[in-house]
């Protein structure tokens, strides 16, 4: 790390960016502060993955010796200590607090699974996931990382991912639970906005919930809506009981959206741009649902509205992040597009791809796009500096 | 951080552990025990991680059906040291709790009853002995009040499977 620190020095003094006496005085800061955090560290993570692994070591050979009894007394002797250890480091060691925070949050995972294995239990998956989000949420919530708020809320994910596909009794069922499921990404995304500027959440919590319900909103609605589109056939859920479900998530994204509208700290534009993504990226997943009679409709008509409805939830979501000054969401975003775009060509013209002059336009398509993009880009990129 | 944070941190999650794993104790420990034969239905599927799957044979009553939601049971009659049948298989509101207080609560699909019986676990050492679920396997089954099912041991031909298992070795 100092080597670095060295290296880009010298070549800020080169260019005069800082003068030699701000030079020396990082480079005696940056010295100070390197050797007392990753010796200490190093040492004693070197030390604890020793004990720890010796330890699991001597459990995992005489596991099966060992009584249920013993098992859960163990495993509880084990939460109890890692809790122990928190409240102890909670106000003095920041490093250490959060390698038990997170290490107290995620030993749950091995309380289930160990209950699981001794009394047999074939649970669905998402009962196993529901219990350990209420048993890790504390942790989660008090958490100063990434980690564990991050594992917390890509598990809820999971969860209602699960919910939705295990035991559905039927598609309309599959349907009506997925429905419901959408609604997860909307609350998280309304709670961050929410929170914004209110003092209730961490600020690794509140930033975990926006990645992952931007990332429910957007990676995992889109192309599923983009799927009801192209299949249309999905008159069997054109019933009045399909409407009434679909209350929820429309309930969940207004809610969504009239947090992000009423968001403190935050620009007008930004806030009109999420608002605007909440209900388009809503209206292109539950649409397909609620058109009587979709699969009458030409399947290329379906294929260029599912296609159309991917690029504009994806373009509002680019320009959101340009607003936000969000270069690294913005290049994904527009990435997406591109790739979007290149699946439709193919869609389209994917007889042609066989021939020589196909394979020129579609070269030159790609081409054009790739141009386009980085051209953007470049403009987000000096906003953002600017 | 106070005294309130740390008892929802660290305090409240291990008493909700402490209450389930409790709970679960409870159940099992005022069940009735029950023996039913077992048979593996999926060759390619029988050892799943380290849990043994297989098929419960609940008798001539118990049909395949198409899935539902809605709970399904079937009433049992325990018999000591014998493998017991179903004596009826119905909906769980159809049932007549004077005549079918022992009752194993589930759910109906093309795989036959399913009541979350279904597998056991084996230490990895025997999984080589277990490729396939030996001819008169049987699971003995405590059965709670509730209808909850929960496979407590698994035999073969009588003998408790880890002792068959290191015979096979």
């Amino acid at each position: 790390m100092i080597i670095n620190s060295r290296r880009r020095i010298a070549e800020w003094i080169q260019q005069g960016i800082i003068s030699e006496e701000i030079a020396q005085k990082i480079l005696a800061f940056e010295s100070s502060r390197e050797s007392k955090a990753w010796i200490g560290f190093g040492i004693a993570g070197v030390g604890i993955t020793a004990l720890i692994t010796g330890l699991i070591s001597i459990v995992a050979a005489n596991w099966e010796s060992l009584s249920d009894g013993t098992k859960i007394v163990g495993y509880f002797l084990v939460q109890s200590l890692l809790g122990a250890l928190l409240v102890w480091c909670m106000k003095k060691r920041f490093f250490w607090r959060e390698v038990f925070i997170n290490l107290f949050g995620l030993f749950f995972w091995a309380g289930i699974a160990l209950v699981g294995q001794i009394y047999n239990i074939d649970a669905p998956v998402w009962n196993s996931l529901s219990l350990w989000l209420v048993l890790a949420l504390p942790a989660a919530l008090t958490a100063n990382s990434r980690l564990l708020p991050s594992i917390w809320c890509a598990t809820a994910l999971a969860d209602v991912f699960f919910w939705s596909f295990e035991g559905a009794s039927s598609d309309y069922d599959t349907i009506r639970r997925f429905s419901i499921a959408a609604s997860l990404p909307m609350l998280m995304t309304a709670l961050f906005f929410w929170s914004k500027g209110r003092s209730l959440l961490q600020e690794e919590f509140r930033a975990a919930i926006l990645r992952f319900g931007l990332l429910g909103i957007l990676a995992v609605s889109t192309p599923m809506a983009d799927t009801l589109w192209e299949s249309g056939n999905w008159h069997f859920v054109n019933e009045a009981s399909i409407t009434q479900h679909l209350l929820i998530p429309w309930t969940a994204a207004a809610l969504a959206a009239i947090a992000a509208l009423t968001a403190r700290q935050s620009i007008k534009e930004l806030k009109l741009a999420t608002a605007t993504l909440i209900v388009v990226a809503m209206a292109y997943l539950t649409l397909p649902l609620m058109i009587p009679a979709l699969d009458r409709v030409l399947e290329t008509q379906r294929m260029f509205v599912g296609a159309l409805g991917f690029i504009v939830v994806w373009s509002i979501a680019a320009a959101s992040a340009a607003l936000a000054e969000r270069k690294g969401l913005y290049d994904v975003a527009s990435f997406v597009i591109a790739c979007r775009f290149i699946v439709a060509y193919f869609q389209v013209f994917g007889s042609l791809t066989t021939t020589g002059v196909g394979l020129v336009i579609s070269g030159a398509v790609i081409l054009a796009i790739g141009a386009f993009w980085d051209r953007l880009r470049r403009k987000v990129i000096q906003r953002t500096r600017g | 951080m106070n005294t309130r944070t740390i008892g929802l941190t660290v305090v409240a999650p291990i008493a909700l552990m402490a209450l389930w794993i409790g709970s679960l104790a409870l159940e099992v420990a005022q069940g009735a025990d029950v023996l039913l034969p077992v048979r593996g239905y999926d060759p390619r599927d029988i050892l799943r991680g380290h849990y043994v799957i297989y098929e419960v044979d609940y008798g001539s009553k118990v049909s395949r059906e198409s899935y539902s939601q809605d709970p399904r049971c079937v009433c049992l009659e325990p018999k000591e040291g014998a493998v017991t049948e179903a004596t009826w298989f119905g909906y769980c509101t159809d049932r007549d709790p004077g005549t079918c207080p022992l009752f194993i609560r589930g759910r109906s699909s093309y795989a036959g009853f399913l009541a979350g019986i279904e597998r056991f676990y084996i230490p990895e050492a025997y999984s080589e002995s277990l490729r396939t679920v030996p001819d008169g396997a049987t699971i003995k089954v405590r059965v709670a009040r509730s209808g909850r099912a929960y496979v407590t041991e698994m035999f073969v031909k009588g003998e408790p499977i880890l002792e068959y298992a290191k015979k096979q070795k």
